[in-house]
């Protein structure tokens, strides 16, 4: 009886997660005649835009730190990522469903997977933002090396919501247009295009409760002046969305074979 | 039928005791029973697996079977008969929450091929196609590298190896994708309807090459399939499924398959 195990064996991980990274980053790019360019002329392109309304006088906001086109231009980078990072969590059965269901694939390779991709979409525009930034005229904080480590905690959140929304999705659609609204809203309820300062009224008691008002205005402040916002809330935080990823991962990981067979995905 | 129950020596690379699996016929069902559990597992519960609720049934119903070193079995059945649940529960794709499944800790790989063409990328070349479903399957680079040539050539695809999928036909699909499946040692391999798209004459090296590689070698090969009389002359052993559950398994497979067609 001893010569017996319940379990399969291993799988070799290392070029399973090469490849599963290829094909998501260099698959669509193979469709396009410019190819890899693409991931360069995206970003540039979107500078370019932000630089246009300035110009046109669109943004006024009034006084800050920095000009309201580079606010809002790192603003939204950084919530890109956190939004990337749900979507591709949220939508594993929807991109690897079929392929799950032929092959014994280790789900946390996947996630993993998914996890670099959003730091790979993220980190090539974030190069061109502090290009420009430097550019015109703003000063970087010493500090701006760590910004990575910062950002780990908006991505993790990101992740677990993706997570806990793609499970139950996979079951019922509902989840999906519910929790693609919510993040919707949740653009809308964080201080993304405008400072946690400025706010008053109902949207401040949100603002204040919100964890993602202390994730991402403390990656963004460390960006310009070195600080976290509110340290200790921002710690706290990190420390939540940091025991809730590993608690979702785990349960995603666990029920990944149940909800492919109940579904066929 | 006869039912022959196998025991032979050395023991066997699979023991399979008391399996279950029921599925949902109804979408709406389906939904909620889906949601009902995801909960329960949510707060560290079990749902209940003994029993049917509305609308379940059985798509495996008590399986007792043992996979012996140097088996070449056809599994077969009728659709629907529970012969792919069974190999996806074998292969760990899907949740065994009742009944065992123990594999002999001698087995390194474990390779299951469903739906062969599945899994490849039409933008990516042939040859790309290669390393990523290699990947899928657990190899390891070097190994790929060090079979690209052999799966080129069983394919015989030549220099259309580097062309992008999407111009391939569907018999050279199925020609790469089995050339790499067989590249691959494995010690149990399971392929669920993988030649339905093959012409002849690569079938019959299929079937030649898998009988070398799977007779006295110490490994195993479970094929499922509605071709019964073609793998005959291939096939040691013969199961068949009914409605979830094993009604015969013999080790006369031309016998077993007169049986089974026509009853």
């Amino acid at each position: 009886m001893d010569n017996y195990t319940y379990t399969l064996p291993k799988q070799s991980n290392k070029f399973l997660l090469h490849e599963l990274l290829k094909l998501r980053l260099l698959a669509d790019l193979k469709r396009s005649l410019l190819g890899w360019f693409w991931l360069l002329i995206l970003p540039v392109f979107a500078i370019l835009t932000w630089i246009f309304m300035k110009g046109a006088g669109i943004f006024e906001p009034g006084k800050m730190e920095i000009p309201y086109t580079a606010f809002v231009l790192l603003s939204t980078t950084i919530w890109g990522l956190f939004f990337d990072t749900y979507k591709n969590c949220s939508q594993i059965f929807i991109t690897y469903g079929k392929t799950l269901l032929v092959n014994k694939l280790p789900i946390n390779i996947i996630i993993f997977n998914e996890f670099i991709v959003g730091a790979i979409k993220f980190f090539i525009p974030f190069i061109f933002i502090i290009a420009y930034f430097l550019y015109i005229g703003i000063s970087l904080h010493p500090l701006v090396f760590i910004f990575p480590i910062v950002l780990l905690p908006l991505q993790l959140f990101g992740a677990a919501i993706g997570l806990l929304t793609g499970l139950f999705s996979a079951l019922a659609k509902d989840f999906t247009f519910l929790m693609d609204n919510f993040i919707k809203l949740l653009l809308l309820l964080s201080p993304v295009v405008y400072t946690p300062e400025i706010s008053t009224g109902l949207l401040a008691e949100v603002i204040k409760y919100n964890p993602l008002t202390y994730l991402i205005s403390s990656t963004r402040n460390l960006f310009l002046n070195g600080e976290l916002y509110q340290p200790m809330i921002s710690l706290t935080c990190t420390l939540c969305v940091t025991i809730l990823f590993i608690l979702l991962t785990r349960f995603f990981v666990i029920n990944t074979a149940r909800i492919l067979e109940r579904e066929g995905v | 039928m006869n039912i022959d129950e196998v025991t032979l020596t050395p023991p066997p690379l699979i023991k399979v005791t008391g399996l279950y699996k029921k599925f949902c016929k109804d979408r709406i069902s389906n939904m909620y029973y889906g949601i009902k559990d995801l909960i329960i597992y949510f707060f560290g519960l079990k749902p209940d697996y003994s029993s049917l609720r509305k609308n379940e049934f059985w798509a495996l119903n008590d399986i007792n079977l043992k996979i012996y070193e140097d088996d070449i079995i056809i599994l077969a059945g009728v659709n629907g008969s529970g012969k792919t649940s069974l190999t996806r529960m074998l292969t760990g794709i899907y949740e065994n929450e009742r009944g065992t499944i123990k594999y002999h800790k001698k087995i390194k790989k474990v390779i299951s091929v469903f739906a062969i063409k599945s899994g490849f990328n039409p933008i990516l070349t042939g040859r790309e196609n290669i390393y990523l479903k290699a990947a899928y399957y657990g190899m390891l680079r070097k190994e790929v590298e060090a079979n690209m040539n052999f799966i080129i050539s069983f394919s015989d695809l030549g220099s259309f190896i580097d062309t992008p999928l999407g111009k391939y036909s569907s018999g050279m699909k199925t020609r790469l994708a089995m050339s790499l499946v067989l590249s691959i040692k494995s010690d149990i391999l399971f392929i669920d309807e993988g030649f339905s798209f093959s012409d002849s004459k690569f079938k019959i090296k299929c079937y030649r090459f898998l009988k070398e590689e799977y007779t006295k070698n110490g490994r195993a090969l479970v094929i499922v399939s509605h071709r019964l009389m073609e793998l005959s002359h291939l096939a040691n052993r013969l199961i068949v499924l009914e409605k979830g559950k094993i009604i015969n398994t013999t080790r006369d497979v031309v016998q077993g398959i007169k049986d089974y067609t026509i009853n």
